[in-house]
């Protein structure tokens, strides 16, 4: 099915912009979050995207409508924000350190929707890609029934 | 395709390889934008139109053409169909993250590949619709 593989491609972007949204989300709901499951303070979480390409010398320098190896994207792994954790002196909380200070985590609300935005608008671009992948399609698939 | 027969002729081949490049475009295009949040990607460009001006300019330079009267006849130049080739494009400008995919860009390319894939299979159609009225006598 080569001719459908643009939709592919485009639901790979889709995937991955829908995953950065999910993160963003994530990054929000635990903006205040001062325990996590492997202990200490939350984390903000970004995803890592990489092309999806076929690699080797001259892969891509072959000519020919076949030897375009281009994939689209894939997330390689979901990592941690090493920026420190943001310090407020509290000492009455419960997690508060020793010096009365309380770590919470390093996620910046603005970033975030800055974010947010972005992976909106680049999801709303994969998806016109797809919906014109699919009209293309649809175009070729009429050819028979003239 | 290859071959000139009564229901594949030079148009026909021209037409399938123009479609060819456009839906090989759109992979391409899709590929920028699934890419476009990427850091350090650079896009990838088709060469088509570029390489058939180029073959074209070619043939017409051939001054001697032999008449043909069939077909199968040479023609003093070479048929050669054109392919389409995939490019990285390292010429425009990077963005901070080392990317150089514009958004813009890519949309423009769609809408052009999309409304240049639409014309192909239309005149493809049209041709098809005219073989039928032939192999039905004219009658629908």
């Amino acid at each position: 099915m080569a001719f459908l593989s643009g939709l592919d491609i485009s639901a790979s972007g889709l995937t991955a912009e829908r995953l950065r949204m999910d993160l963003v989300a994530n990054n929000l709901a635990n903006a205040y979050s001062t325990r996590s499951a492997r202990g200490g303070v939350y984390r903000r979480q970004v995803p890592v995207f990489a092309a999806r390409e076929g690699t080797g010398l001259g892969s891509w320098k072959r000519t020919g409508p076949s030897a375009f190896s281009g994939q689209g994207v894939e997330v390689v792994t979901i990592a941690e924000d090493p920026a420190p954790p943001r310090l407020v002196y509290d000492p009455g909380h419960p997690d508060a350190r020793p010096d009365g200070y309380v770590e919470y985590p390093n996620v910046d609300v603005v970033t975030e929707m800055v974010d947010m935005m972005a992976a909106s608008r680049a999801y709303q671009a994969n998806l016109a890609a797809f919906t014109t992948s699919r009209d293309m399609a649809q175009w070729a698939v009429d050819l028979i029934r003239v | 395709m290859e071959g000139t027969g009564f229901l594949w002729g030079p148009v026909e081949r021209d037409l399938s390889n123009a479609l060819d490049a456009a839906s090989l475009r759109q992979r391409v295009i899709a590929h920028n934008l699934a890419n476009v949040e990427t850091p350090r990607y650079r896009r990838f460009d088709v060469v088509f139109e570029e390489a058939l001006a180029a073959q074209q300019a070619r043939e017409a330079r051939i001054k001697v053409k032999l008449t043909r009267t069939h077909p199968a006849h040479l023609s003093g130049a070479p048929v050669q169909v054109v392919t389409p080739s995939v490019e990285r494009d390292t010429t425009s400008i990077v963005r901070n993250d080392r990317s150089n995919v514009d958004v813009d860009r890519e949309m423009a390319a769609l809408a052009k590949n999309s409304l240049f894939y639409r014309s192909l299979t239309r005149v493809m159609g049209s041709r098809l619709m005219a073989l039928r009225t032939a192999i039905t006598e004219g009658r629908r």
